[in-house]
């Protein structure tokens, strides 16, 4: 026997079924670019944003733009590792300058319900109906500082209206002074659908229920999935392809739901959840992550989670005896910021935003996530503002067309005091042709630095981009408003 | 591969992960296959083969051109990886019986099932540590002697030693086989 022989037997034994598995293949590329973007944003919340404090900060783009962040969001059924239905890894593709056209129609809410907060109408009702109705949108902190401005509210219900102290608030800006360097800086476009082709059209030609034939329907194509668990506390998923997101909701019918048997109002406020039934907010966010964990969406991609309690600054300050009165609500929800190259993600009245996790308070359960959207982005650089003193007289009438202070005439008057700002991203929408694109301006977050009574904002959001600011009016003044009824 | 590797290392060591897929794509299914060939366990290969690669992209930054090639590096984590993996299996074991988990049923499935392979097979449990490591890095993971010798951290001379032993002492076992 030959040396050639022998190694040739010895190659044979070599195992012939080490075939790599496609799926695992695919599932590791997520989880390496997931620890990519992971360390990435270690790495960039290190060397965040390079304000020079001499005399003036130095607001330094090169520092954020280096790192290319690879996330990824996918959404796989338990236990089937390999079903990946969401492959949204984070995508930033770069095009030209000023590539989403005029940006002077921007508006601070979606005009097709993705995302952004209900009406007021609907944040008053009861929080299971107001969260099913929230289906794409974000439990919403919007609103005014004081309750004076309706259209505040999302899935979490909010007993704001319950006490009602009108407070005249005086923005401020303690911080130290600052400058703009970057000429221009991208704004982010998020791109509709999954990124990846789903092909449903033998569904809808196959489909035929007697004399109606949706096949007929020339050119249709399916935006939707919906599929239900028919089990007790089971969930509703759906994939809305066009827009590339997935909520997950209770399956309303084998959920109990402890108001069904009422019949008076006596019934109702028996059963309301009171405040020793509240889960922790450390409770709420480890439910929230083994809810992720256990359904295989990774939240790599995501900042730190936190639990949206804006509700309680009322509640802390409402008297004993108006406690009991005071309506808890029955869901809380863990906020995921989302991240865009590293930048964290604000709504026009300084929250962070992003993916949302509710918490059933009743049964400790996960009842629904939403904002679970695929990232993919174009980035445009437009022109930055570099007068400051705009930005700051921005930021001292409360932000970009958040609030506007009304002046009331013989109430009490705080300061809210405004300290350095970081940078961040502000959502916003733009809606052309009847199609509603969700962009991601570049903004300026000034946290508020002390507590004043009833607000419960934390920061107070500019945007950066001249042309934003060009559009927006000029509120003028204060406008002060007289006590008493109009005539 | 090579000629841009090292471009592509130093990219993503300084924060440019961009052509990490390249990198990623080049050597999973060569390591995948390195730790199936000695775990022959298709969930314990593909949990060991993320390790290495969760450990390859988490200390990347440690990683030092001058002192090996990547292939090395990274092969040697793998090969760190197996043999944790054999030790948290059953404390005592070691890579040689890692190499022979499996039994010879899950082995014939796949080659020819003739006497003088499984000869062969008895026979490679016989040899060093060393020498069994060098015949199977050369024959089944197609590694050069340079390679090989970087992964164990061995001379080049070593591992050509070691395989002119290792393929000598698997003939003479043979042969005393054969005239029996």
């Amino acid at each position: 026997m030959t040396d050639a022989e022998l190694e040739a037997l010895v190659a044979k034994l070599s195992p012939k079924e080490a075939r790599l598995d496609q799926n695992f293949k695919q599932d590791l590329n997520y989880r390496l670019h997931s620890e990519i973007s992971r360390l990435g944003g270690e790495k960039q919340n290190k060397s965040t944003i390079n304000f020079n404090f001499m005399n003036k900060f130095k607001y330094v783009l090169s520092a954020i733009g280096a790192v290319a962040i690879v996330a990824l969001i996918f959404v796989a059924l338990p236990k089937n590792k390999g079903t990946v239905l969401l492959p949204g890894k984070q995508q930033v593709t770069k095009i030209n300058d000023k590539a989403f056209g005029s940006l002077a129609t921007l508006t601070v809410a979606s005009g097709k319900g993705s995302g952004g907060g209900m009406d007021g109408a609907n944040a008053f009702t009861t929080a299971p109906q107001a969260t099913a109705n929230s289906k794409m949108a974000a439990p919403s902190t919007m609103g005014a500082p004081s309750s004076t401005v309706g259209g505040m509210g999302g899935g979490t219900a909010n007993s704001d209206m319950l006490i009602y102290r009108p407070v005249n608030y005086n923005f401020v800006y303690k911080g130290k002074d600052f400058t703009i360097d970057p000429d221009k800086m991208p704004v982010y476009e998020r791109q509709k659908g999954f990124g990846v082709a789903v092909n449903l059209d033998t569904v809808l030609k196959n489909f035929n229920v007697g004399s109606f034939n949706i096949g007929k329907f020339n050119s249709a194509r399916l935006d939707n999935l919906t599929a239900t668990q028919d089990q007790d506390k089971g969930y509703t998923l759906n994939m809305d392809f066009r827009e590339g997101n997935v909520y997950i909701g209770q399956n309303w019918e084998r959920w109990p739901n402890i108001y069904a048997s009422c019949a008076d109002q006596a019934c109702y406020e028996q059963n309301r959840i009171t405040e020793s039934q509240l889960p922790s907010n450390d409770e709420a966010i480890n439910l929230a992550n083994q809810f992720l964990t256990d359904y295989g969406i990774d939240k790599n991609g995501f900042g730190a989670p936190f639990v949206q309690d804006n509700w309680k600054v009322n509640y802390m300050m409402s008297p004993m005896s108006m406690k009991s009165a005071y309506y808890i609500p029955e869901m809380l929800s863990v906020i995921y910021p989302t991240k865009i190259e590293g930048h964290e993600i604000y709504d026009q009245s300084g929250n962070k935003t992003g993916m949302y996790v509710s918490i059933d308070v009743r049964s400790k359960r996960v009842s629904s996530i939403g904002e679970l959207n695929s990232q993919r982005y174009q980035a445009s650089d437009y022109a930055t503002e570099k007068d400051v003193k705009r930005i700051l007289a921005l930021a001292e009438k409360g932000g970009y067309q958040n609030y506007y202070p009304m002046m009331e005439i013989g109430i009490k008057t705080e300061e809210v005091q405004l300290g350095d700002p970081v940078s961040g991203y502000v959502r916003l929408w733009q809606n052309v042709n009847n199609q509603s694109k969700e962009l991601f301006v570049p903004s300026l977050i000034f946290p508020i630095t002390n507590a004043p009574t009833n607000i419960y904002m934390k920061n107070v959001v500019v945007p950066i981009v001249k042309e934003v600011l060009d559009a927006q009016n000029d509120p003028g003044p204060p406008i002060r408003i007289m006590k008493g009824r109009a005539k | 591969m090579e000629s841009n590797e090292s471009e592509i290392i130093a990219q993503c060591v300084a924060g440019n992960w961009q052509n990490f897929d390249s990198i990623y794509d080049h050597y999973l299914p060569k390591i995948y296959q390195f730790v199936y060939y000695r775990t022959r366990h298709k969930q314990t290969a593909e949990d060991i083969t993320a390790q290495v690669f969760l450990k390859a992209v988490q200390h990347l930054s440690s990683y030092k051109s001058g002192e090996a090639p990547f292939s090395a590096w990274l092969y040697r984590i793998a090969r760190n990886a197996v043999i944790d993996n054999s030790r948290s299996i059953k404390p005592t074991q070691d890579l040689e019986t890692a190499y022979n988990l499996a039994g010879p049923d899950n082995v014939m499935r796949a080659v020819d099932a003739t006497v003088t392979l499984e000869t062969v097979k008895i026979k490679m449990a016989d040899l060093s540590d060393l020498q069994r490591e060098v015949l199977t890095m050369r024959v089944w993971d197609e590694l050069s002697h340079q390679e090989i010798s970087e992964i164990l951290e061995i001379s080049e001379g070593s591992s050509k030693v070691a395989m002119s032993r290792a393929i000598a002492n698997l003939k003479q076992s043979m042969e005393i086989y054969e005239k029996r």
